[in-house]
């Protein structure tokens, strides 16, 4: 009978511990297949926050500027640096409208663009599993 | 320093005697840095003769004012030929639009002669008389007031005349606690002189040459000549922006561009200043507002801008 308890607890343990595997390698996957992680120049940054901010505020119009998302995004209480994302928008406007090569040093700081496109909710993804956050 | 602190400064002087108006100084500001006209429309009694006197007074510039009646003739404004009796000689006597800033004071309370006679000043910066050629000094700036058209005694501004304006800025109610500021204030003369120069000669050279090096990039006049041909396609619209709007347009986004401290322009500045450059200018599609399906410009000029993609 004991024979037969260790057997069920070994099986049990067995699975136990290939779905913690499992729950683990998926993450990972999961977490470097993460578009975000992979951002590594200014251009790619903004594209990420003008998708995610497209997937977060469905509403805003096509024709919406990069100050109009982003005071849209402040309404939401996300935890950045506004001050750093004000700097770092200001660096890719100079860069993207501006006449002057920038430096390169100026050319990777990118870090709150990148922190708020992963923090903004993406409404579009979760209103096809039929629930809307933050409304 | 000087650039960036210019706004501030205008704002604070005109300030001592106009309450709550700094979005309009500002655009005022803007229009007069980008070398263009502006037409103040507002019901009487909204300060704005006081904001166009003020203006002119802290940048230092010669200003005169001519109050436009309907038996005004163009020789009022631009000045005419007067025989002089002592050399035997006919010479021409300068109307006052020669000067630095003129405030034409109810420009549509004209006849439409006069309104026309200014179209040669403002666009080509110099008046012609029987062949006599006069330039006008530089800079030289038309601030005009109307009142809204559906007031008495008012000629409707030809659209070849609005089109040369390169904004127009509505004077709405002030609100109720401007309104009392405004009140107390009244309690005492209001006295012009408190308004200081605080603009030299040299600082408007540079702040124009500033403007003139503001960088426009390709994707943004891109952007502009697709809004431009928005507005000329929509179906609500008779008459749409016309090229020398969009020439306006981006010379103001220009002078924005020097008033927030940037050498190059955004799809922000093009989009903030649509509005007041462009809402006079287009003409609604007469069997659209009788059918009731066309809004206010301003609402369409809002739409037109919420359908074009800006260079992102």
């Amino acid at each position: 009978m004991a024979q037969f308890d260790n057997q069920y607890v070994l099986a049990g343990l067995l699975v136990t511990n290939i779905v913690i595997y499992l729950i683990f390698v998926l993450g990972l996957r999961r977490a470097t297949s993460n578009p975000l992680l992979k951002v590594s120049s200014l251009d790619q940054a903004f594209e990420a926050l003008e998708k995610s901010l497209k997937g977060a505020f469905p509403d805003l119009p096509s024709g919406f500027t990069w100050r109009e998302g982003i005071e849209r995004a402040k309404k939401l209480t996300i935890r950045i640096d506004w001050t750093e994302l004000e700097k770092e928008l200001r660096t890719y406007e100079a860069y993207r409208y501006g006449k002057w090569e920038l430096s390169p040093s100026s050319l990777t700081r990118f870090r709150e663009v990148v922190k708020l496109a992963a923090l903004l909710p993406n409404k579009r993804r979760k209103k096809i599993c039929g629930v809307i956050p933050w409304s | 320093m000087v650039l960036i602190d210019i706004k501030r400064k205008i704002s604070r002087e005109v300030g001592k005697v106009v309450v709550g108006r700094e979005s309009e100084i500002g655009l005022i500001l803007t229009c007069f840095l980008a070398r263009g006209h502006v037409l103040l429309e507002g019901v009487p009694g909204t300060s704005k003769t006081l904001l166009a006197k003020a203006f002119s007074r802290c940048l230092g510039l010669s200003y005169k004012r001519a109050q436009f009646t309907p038996d005004m003739l163009p020789l009022d404004i631009i000045g005419g030929f007067i025989f002089n009796m002592k050399t035997r000689e006919f010479e021409f006597k300068q109307g006052p639009i020669f000067t630095n800033i003129l405030l034409a004071d109810e420009i549509n309370r004209a006849a439409p002669k006069v309104q026309s006679a200014l179209l040669e000043a403002m666009q080509e910066l110099q008046v012609t008389v029987e062949g006599y050629t006069g330039k006008l000094p530089s800079p030289f700036m038309v601030i005009a007031t109307q009142n809204p058209l559906d007031f008495e005694g008012v000629y409707p501004l030809p659209e070849s005349e609005l089109d040369r304006f390169m904004m127009k800025v509505e004077f709405g109610y002030p609100s109720e606690a401007i309104e009392s500021e405004i009140i107390n204030r009244n309690l005492t003369e209001l006295n012009l002189e408190v308004v200081e120069r605080v603009v030299s000669q040299k600082d408007l050279s540079e702040l124009f040459k500033a403007v003139e090096s503001v960088n426009v990039s390709k994707e943004i006049l891109d952007y502009v000549s697709k809004l431009a041909r928005e507005t000329r396609s929509d179906g609500r619209i008779s008459l749409g922006a016309s090229p020398r709007a969009m020439v306006q347009l981006v010379q103001s986004a220009r002078a924005n561009a020097v008033l927030e401290g940037r050498d190059y322009v955004t799809p922000e500045d093009i989009k903030s200043l649509a509005r007041p450059v462009l809402t006079h200018r287009i003409k609604l599609d007469r069997s659209a507002s009788l059918k009731g399906i066309a809004p206010s410009p301003a609402v369409i000029i809002q739409q037109v801008l919420d359908v074009v993609t800006p260079p992102r």
